[in-house]
């Protein structure tokens, strides 16, 4: 059930019929979702439900798992994700992803926020000083660490290593920002904080944000898509969704009564 | 669960249960644990109460004074047999005279010269039995102190002797009768022996020194006449092997033209190494050596001067072993001298002070006398004082004064248990036990002055075919062989394992990794008695023939596998994205192809760099050592030149491939480019290093690269069994325990660290070296030391197929001999509670500090790396 809203939207980001089987167990089914271009979508469904599979399997972090089998396809800005002749690695520098638990590398700020740079082989310092900054102050996390790029990051706080990561995803100057559930492991301050940086990177960057908040999907995005046992049930605009769904599950969802 | 189970009763009664049963456990595993630390201890202190005996210091007992039978004792030489019951002095009367050493009782007494004659001197060799004596008369009486020696049972002896207790003595009609522990007699009495005299200057003319050596059968004898001549003749054994008769011969005087010295005639004579050298000294330290290779044609060697500045030398003696010559003053100071090999001099030898013992109470030396068995000797001054010095560790062993008047004569009881002192006044006896008086931690660890050793030197050489041989207890060969052996065995394995593990961890599939690790874990269960085996019987002999096809590999692999992936990633992104499934065979088959190009191109490197026969050219006979430098170059150059180059044309060859050109053809050109560049520097560098840098002469490494008494160099001469094979085998071994650790630990980094690198467009091998190496750091430093830890105590291998000589060189072809395989070695044959047997087990000790250390330090930083990987 999409609503017509979504379809008039550009899209950024195209899943067709996708299906992905762990081993003999069915996690995602046939799957159809545009996410639109320059806004902000929220999945959300109870636990299981396939999203943050769905959210991996858009930069094909499912390719570490070992018997993941797909079926459907992907696109971004057009071009297929899945695909014998892909490149996942150029594939994977047109995305950004953050995690649910705030994963920097154990090395200093600097080093985290330029790694995708330093991996495409940019040694110009003065390249990567101003990249870095950049994806700083996007982050909203300038004006915290500007003194201490050389300390280690595994000293920030955990919502300072968050937007650190944020920071590491938008170096690359991704197409599409990919989060999976980025505030669960955060206190409300520092949830407020991500919440307030993904409004001012909205309109800039695509996002997809999985969560598991209904009031963080209602606040911070624009559009909601839900899911159950691997199916989207319904996706549209946040507002309508949340307060006039069409479908009876979204609504029991939504109320609470459900998941 | 059913009400009646929950009662209260039955919950009593589970509830004692569980107590007995926490209390049983309890005990069980407290004792457990407590008998483990006990064992452990236990083996720990027992090794630690073996050793401890060999820094005791030496003990000496109590003066025990002998009546004294004669009014004067003017003994000039004294000795006891071997059971130490006899004493024996041969006086100046010229009669050798036995008696108990329990009660003074005398024995018997032998005339060895004419009726009335007095001796004028008379020697005996180190704590033995030969002796010359030289008589008034001109006559020299050369033989043997012996004792003939018999055994009764008790049924066969007089009714008192059966009252005699195990271990007691009497005198009987001349002979020592003594109870011994299977309960018989021994019977024992004087017997001077294999005497033969002749007038020594046929003249007559009466000797005022002498000295004898034993040459083969015969013995040399030289002397010193009153009048200052020297003369030395030759007592000629033959024994006709039929009839067993023996014909004794003197050669004539050969006589010997020592010079003149300020302070008249020539004082001291000693023959030393087998008669072969003569030294002839004079009372201000002035010493000719003269060599007597051959007797008739003797030859003025050198001349030294014992005693620098006005010191007046007092005695001249020869150490056990017939090599060291002691000295001592007027002042008190005592010195041990020896030759070392010189080219300089006329026979190629140099006499050098080897030791020096500082005078302690500065009252003139008077006597010195060697021990029979150990590099002990005495010294009695003027003043009575004696002391027991060990010549080689230079430690004073025991100080004790005589109180019976004039010193005449020392000794020391052939077992070294008696400390014997002829006084004008009395004979004294002190018990003695020097322990172990050559092993001190100077001895173990520092440098040490051998006899006939240019310097002092590290060397095991615990045992020798000969009684007069001195151990050679030096640790140190055996660390630097157990380092050696480490460091070619990590070479081998720290990367191979290393490279696996990264493999398996972060290249394979879940599936493929839970097949392949228990397999090279599997690795680890072969016994390496086998692999020592494998090593020695078949690896290195068909290693011998390979080294330069090996040395060959060694490059060209790299070069293929290099050039076959760059040939692959320059093919379009889409083929290479299709065909990723291809690499893996395609590398392997790069690898083969490499190998098949250095083993067709090893002779080809043999003839450049090895003069065509690498064994050969290893001993130094064949070409010159500009190859060696070249191989030892290459890896370092290579480096080097593929950073510049990389840094300097990388840009412009990306823009070739950009305008077009094909990528595969640009950068295997370069690679080929970078592999000639770098053989180019390393001939053109080490062409310089080999030149010796225009300040000395051409430096070659397989002459060695001598570091302090290290020899450092890689090269040297060859030999079957060496430093590579071992290293290959040993890897083997050490591959799985490396492995399993430093998978675990490249296992442990938590996933979202890789799927953040992959996220942020990594590739796997970015992913890999960029985030979860550094992540395992610790860890795969800890499974280095692990592995490091098995490498030092490893056995069977080293034992097997490396040669096993303690040799203090780096020489990768030469063999070497760890503390392991010494102690595997050399402890069954050595007999418990000798100082030998206890160095071994300080070589266990050293083996349990060094793995010590090392896993600790392996726990250490494995702490560090959990708490790291708590905060990940």
């Amino acid at each position: 059930m999409v609503h017509a809203e979504v379809a008039q939207e550009e899209p950024c980001f195209e899943i067709e019929g996708f299906s992905l089987w762990y081993g003999e167990n069915r996690a995602l089914d046939r799957v159809t979702m545009r996410v639109p271009k320059g806004r902000i979508t929220a999945l959300i469904g109870p636990s299981g439900c396939g999203k943050s599979t769905l959210l991996r399997s858009m930069n094909r972090l499912n390719d570490m798992v070992d018997s993941v089998r797909v079926e459907g396809e992907m696109r971004l800005a057009g071009d297929p994700i899945y695909g014998k002749e892909v490149d996942v690695i150029r594939l994977r520098k047109r995305m950004g992803m953050v995690f649910q638990k705030p994963n920097p590398f154990p090395m200093s700020v600097f080093e985290n926020v330029v790694y995708a740079l330093r991996v495409d082989g940019v040694r110009d310092r003065a390249v990567l000083e101003e990249a870095c900054e950049r994806a700083l102050r996007d982050a909203a996390l300038w004006d915290e660490v500007r003194d201490r790029l050389g300390a280690s990051a595994l000293g920030l706080s955990g919502g300072q290593q968050q937007r650190l990561c944020i920071a590491r995803a938008l170096v690359g100057n991704p197409e599409i920002l990919l989060m999976d559930e980025p505030c669960s492991a955060l206190d409300p301050i520092a949830t407020s904080k991500i919440e307030d940086l993904m409004a001012s990177l909205a309109g800039e960057y695509t996002i997809v944000v999985v969560t598991h908040s209904m009031q963080q999907a209602s606040r911070a995005s624009d559009f909601t898509a839900l899911m159950s046992y691997g199916h989207l049930l319904e996706f549209g605009p946040t507002p309508t969704m949340f307060q006039t769904p069409r479908l009876p599950e979204t609504e029991d969802y939504i109320r609470g009564r459900v998941g | 669960m059913s009400e009646p189970r929950r009662s209260p009763e039955h919950v009593a009664h589970a509830r004692r249960r569980v107590l007995l049963q926490d209390v049983a456990a309890r005990a069980v595993v407290t004792v457990g644990g407590l008998g483990t630390i006990a064992a452990v201890s236990g083996v720990f202190l027992f090794l630690v109460v073996v050793v401890w005996d060999l820094f005791l210091p030496a003990r000496i007992g109590e003066r025990e004074a002998l009546a004294n039978p004669r009014a004067a004792i003017d003994a000039r030489i004294v000795g006891t047999d071997e059971y130490v019951g006899i004493l024996w002095h041969i006086d100046e009367d010229g009669v050798v005279r036995a008696l108990a050493i329990d009660d003074g009782a005398p024995l018997s007494a032998v005339a060895l010269g004419a009726e009335g004659v007095a001796s004028t001197a008379a020697v005996s060799e180190p704590g033995g039995t030969a002796c010359a004596i030289a008589f008034a008369d001109g006559q020299v009486v050369v033989g043997e102190v012996g004792f003939a020696t018999s055994f009764r049972e008790v049924g066969d002896v007089d009714q008192s002797l059966r009252s005699l207790g195990v271990g007691e003595r009497r005198a009987v009609d001349g002979e020592l009768v003594e109870r011994t522990v299977r309960g018989g007699f021994r019977l024992q009495r004087l017997d001077f022996r294999e005497r033969s005299s002749v007038r020594f200057f046929a003249d007559g003319h009466p000797v005022i020194a002498l000295h004898r050596a034993a040459r083969g059968a015969d013995v040399v004898v030289a002397a010193i006449g009153q009048d200052g001549r020297v003369g030395v003749r030759r007592l000629r054994r033959d024994e006709d092997p039929l009839t067993g008769d023996v014909v004794m011969e003197w050669s004539p005087v050969a006589a010997i033209a020592v010079g003149r010295s300020a302070s008249g005639s020539p004082r001291f004579v000693r023959l030393t190494d087998r008669g072969t050298n003569l030294a002839v000294a004079w009372a201000d330290g002035t010493l000719e050596r003269w060599s007597l290779r051959r007797l008739d044609a003797a030859e003025l060697a050198e001349t030294a001067d014992l005693v620098p500045g006005n010191g007046e030398l007092t005695a001249l003696e020869v150490l056990l072993g017939g090599v060291t010559l002691i000295s001592g003053t007027a002042a008190g100071d005592v010195a041990g001298w020896f030759v070392v090999p010189d080219d300089a001099s006329p026979d190629g030898f140099r006499l050098t002070l080897g030791h020096a013992f500082p005078a302690e109470e500065g009252a003139a030396v008077r006597v010195l006398a060697s021990s029979g068995r150990e590099r002990i000797f005495l010294v009695g001054d003027s003043g009575g004082h004696v002391r027991a010095l060990h010549m080689t560790s230079e430690k004073v062993l025991a100080r004790v004064v005589s109180q019976g008047g004039e010193l005449r004569a020392l000794a020391l009881s052939p077992p070294t248990d008696r400390v014997i002192a002829a006084g004008s006044d009395a004979i004294e006896t002190w018990s003695f036990d020097p322990r172990h008086p050559e092993v001190s931690l100077t001895s173990l660890f520092l440098p040490v002055a051998y006899e006939r050793y240019p310097e002092p030197a590290f060397v095991w050489q615990s045992s020798s075919g000969t009684d007069e041989f001195e151990p050679k207890l030096s640790l140190v060969p055996l660390v630097f062989g157990t380092i050696k052996a480490t460091l070619f065995a990590m070479w081998m394995a720290v990367p191979l394992a290393l490279l696996a593990a990264l493999f398996t961890s972060e290249f394979l599939g879940a599936r493929q990794k839970a097949r392949l690790k228990p397999l090279v874990e599997l690795m680890a269960s072969l016994p390496s008695v086998v692999l020592g085996f494998l090593a020695a019987v078949v690896i290195a002999p068909a290693a011998q023939d390979a080294f330069p096809a090996l040395l060959a590999c060694v490059w060209t692999v790299p070069v293929t596998v290099v050039l076959a992936a760059q040939v692959f990633q320059s093919a379009p992104p889409a083929f290479v994205a299709a065909h990723q499934g291809w690499r893996l065979p395609l590398a392997l088959l790069a690898v083969a192809v490499g190998t098949c190009l250095g083993m067709v191109s090893g002779p080809a490197v043999e003839a450049l760099l090895f003069a065509g026969d690498f064994r050969l050219w290893l001993d130094g006979g064949l070409g010159s050592g500009l190859g060696a430098w070249v191989v030892v170059l290459l890896p370092l150059c290579a480096v080097g030149v593929i950073l510049g180059l990389q840094m300097r044309f990388r840009d412009r060859l990306d823009r070739l491939v950009a305008r077009g050109q094909p990528g595969w053809l640009v950068h295997g050109c370069g690679t080929v480019v970078a592999a000639a560049v770098s053989i180019g520097v390393a001939v053109l560098v080490g062409f310089v290093v080999h030149g010796g840098l225009g300040t000395h002469g051409p430096v070659d490494l397989r002459e060695g690269l001598p570091i302090g008494a290290f020899d450092l160099s890689p090269f040297g001469t060859f030999d079957q069994r060496n430093a590579l094979v071992v290293g290959f085998v040993m890897g083997f071994a050490l591959v799985p325990v490396i492995y399993t650790i430093a998978e675990d630990a490249l296992s442990s980094v938590p996933d979202h660290l890789r799927a953040a690198s992959l996220g942020a467009g990594a590739s796997r091998w970015q992913t890999a070296v960029r985030v979860v190496v550094p992540a395992a750091a610790s860890g795969l430093f800890s499974a280095c030391m692990v592995g490091l830890g098995r490498a030092v105590g490893e056995t069977m291998i080293v034992l097997m197929a490396a040669g096993n000589t303690p040799i203090l060189s780096m020489n990768a072809f030469a063999g070497f001999r760890t503390l392991s395989a010494n102690i595997a070695t050399e402890l069954p044959e050595a007999a418990p509670g000798s100082t030998h047997y206890r160095t071994l087990f300080l070589a266990a000790l050293v083996l349990f500090a060094m793995t010590f250390a090392i896993n600790t330090v392996a726990e250490a930083v494995r702490q560090r790396f959990r708490q790291r990987a708590v905060e990940l």
